[in-house]
């Protein structure tokens, strides 16, 4: 019935219910310090310094103590990255800078397919699509892919065997991701 | 592999590679990554100093801000009540019998019965005389998070009755979210009056008002009974199921640390909880319906939401009793 948390390590969920008994915001610090990596980082990028991006990190902490007791949040990390993203974007405009395109619609459209080539399917047939599309792909986006999802080899690891600049190694393998999609759903449609 | 250790270190291997594979699955990685990547700089030190500071914000208390607000709400209540009286004693003429007139009660209540003279209104049952505190509760927003720093006064049905000069202690609960319950008759003695609240109760501030005030304004819940109140809360359940749970009780068992009053006294009795349980498993909108001490409610509570969650209940409430012996 139930999925236990150790002493040590609580979930986010149970974090936010204590926080919503305490006079402090201690719970929702200890909450917030498990994703200040992250949260920075993606400051850094919309951001491009690190002082703003450091800023911007305690800003948003701010927003949170004020925003986490008014809305129902069923998952924090979704929630937070919402929260941290728009307050970047909205630092941006008020600065009247470029706002960067938006990359986690075209993140999740490849998510079956990197689901696929990370884990497999009990499919044989799919299975045996996708190998088809892998041998149709241009040598180095082949090579690329075969070492990224079936050898589980870094791109520093890639670069090293290949010699190829870390640009282009995610070059290939994000050129070789798209190629297999159109391939396989141009499979789908033939079907 | 956390992300930090592969920011800075050599991003080689089996673990390199699976979060590089869970970035292109996890739009906030990616963004992560690539922020660190594309602006050169002291990360490590940047990042170690704003975990320093967000300790140090998170440690200073909510409490000086709610305090505020009790004492905003409590004054603004009060002004009210007093401009209202004035209004009353001025504008209003009064009739032989009824020291209170009846055309201002009437004007004052949402729902006020006929009223013919003094005695009448006397004796009638007055519905809630004026709001003074709209509150935000976990129920009316239909959110399983209580709301910060709610304040209200209580306002009930209430029974005119003759009696004079009696002073009513109001508790305005600073709660996370209280409930207004209908009382049948207000109590007719001084003494604190506990308001229902679902939470534990972080602070309290009580104002005083005269019967006067009282009775056009505040209604009072009857006293509850000494060995049911204490400093928990007096619900009646209605159809609330009363549920065991061995995984929750053997935790509790494990967990608990009251074991002794202050006394030195071993602490018996029982703790009746009562609450939903949200999406996420875990214990929301909780309320000891029947407690022990302010401690033992307290750690119940505690060991509710940190203890193995639950199978969510939607908005049925369910009902758990927990013995200490």
């Amino acid at each position: 019935m139930a999925e236990r948390y150790g002493d040590a390590e609580k979930s986010d969920e149970q974090l936010l219910a204590m926080h919503a008994m305490d006079s402090t915001n201690r719970y929702l610090g200890e909450l917030y310090e498990r994703y200040i990596p992250l949260v920075y980082g993606l400051c850094l990028k919309y951001l491009r310094n690190v002082d703003d991006a450091a800023d911007a990190v305690m800003d948003i902490f701010e927003v949170l103590v004020y925003k986490v007791g008014r809305y129902d949040i069923t998952v924090f990390r979704t929630w937070l990255y919402s929260v941290a993203r728009n307050h970047c974007l909205q630092k941006l405009r008020r600065k009247g800078r470029e706002v960067p395109a938006d990359d986690a619609g075209r993140i999740m459209e490849y998510a079956p397919l990197v689901h696929l080539l990370c884990e497999g399917n009990d499919d044989a047939e799919l299975v045996r699509r996708l190998e088809e599309c892998l041998g149709k792909l241009p040598e180095k986006q082949h090579e690329c892919i075969v070492k990224f999802f079936y050898e589980d080899k870094s791109y520093a690891d890639i670069v090293a065997e290949t010699l190829y600049p870390l640009k282009s190694v995610k070059s290939f393998l994000q050129n070789g991701r798209r190629n297999l999609k159109i391939c396989m759903e141009r499979g789908d449609e033939t079907d | 592999m956390r992300l930090i250790d592969y920011i800075f270190g050599s991003r080689r291997g089996r673990d390199a590679n699976a979060v590089e594979k869970e970035a292109l699955t996890d739009p906030f990685l990616a963004d992560a990554i690539d922020g660190y990547d594309a602006v050169y700089g002291d990360h490590a030190d940047r990042l170690a100093a704003l975990g320093q500071d967000v300790a140090r914000r998170a440690g200073r208390s909510r409490r000086s801000r709610s305090a505020r607000r009790v004492v905003l709400w409590v004054s603004g209540a009060a002004a009210m009540v007093a401009v209202a009286i004035v209004a009353v004693m001025l504008f209003v003429p009064r009739e032989s019998g009824d020291p209170y007139g009846g055309g201002m009660i009437a004007s004052l209540t949402d729902e006020s019965p006929e009223v013919s003279g003094g005695a009448a209104l006397l004796s009638a049952p007055v519905p809630a005389a004026v709001e003074i505190v709209e509150r935000e509760s976990a129920e009316s927003d239909a959110s399983d998070r209580p709301s910060a720093d709610d304040v209200a006064v209580v306002v009930a049905d209430t029974e005119r009755t003759a009696d004079s000069g009696v002073q009513y202690e109001v508790e305005v609960a600073s709660a996370r979210s209280v409930v207004a319950e209908s009382g049948a008759e207000k109590s007719k003695t001084t003494g604190e009056v506990a308001v229902p609240v679902k939470a534990a109760v972080s602070e309290r501030a009580v104002a005083t008002v005269t019967e006067h005030e009282a009775a056009e304004v505040v209604a009072v819940e009857p006293e509850p009974a000494a060995d049911a109140l204490l400093d928990g809360v007096v619900s009646e359940p209605d159809g609330v199921e009363l549920v065991s749970n061995p995984e929750f009780e053997e935790y509790f068992m494990k967990n608990r640390r009251r074991v002794t009053d202050a006394d030195g006294n071993r602490i018996e009795g029982v703790v009746v909880a009562e609450f939903r349980v949200n999406r996420a498993g875990v214990p929301s909108s909780i309320r000891i319906t029947r407690g022990i001490s302010q401690d033992v409610n307290r750690e119940v509570i505690e060991l509710l939401l940190s203890g193995p969650r639950w199978e969510p209940t939607g908005e049925d409430r369910i009902r758990i009793e927990l013995h200490y012996r």
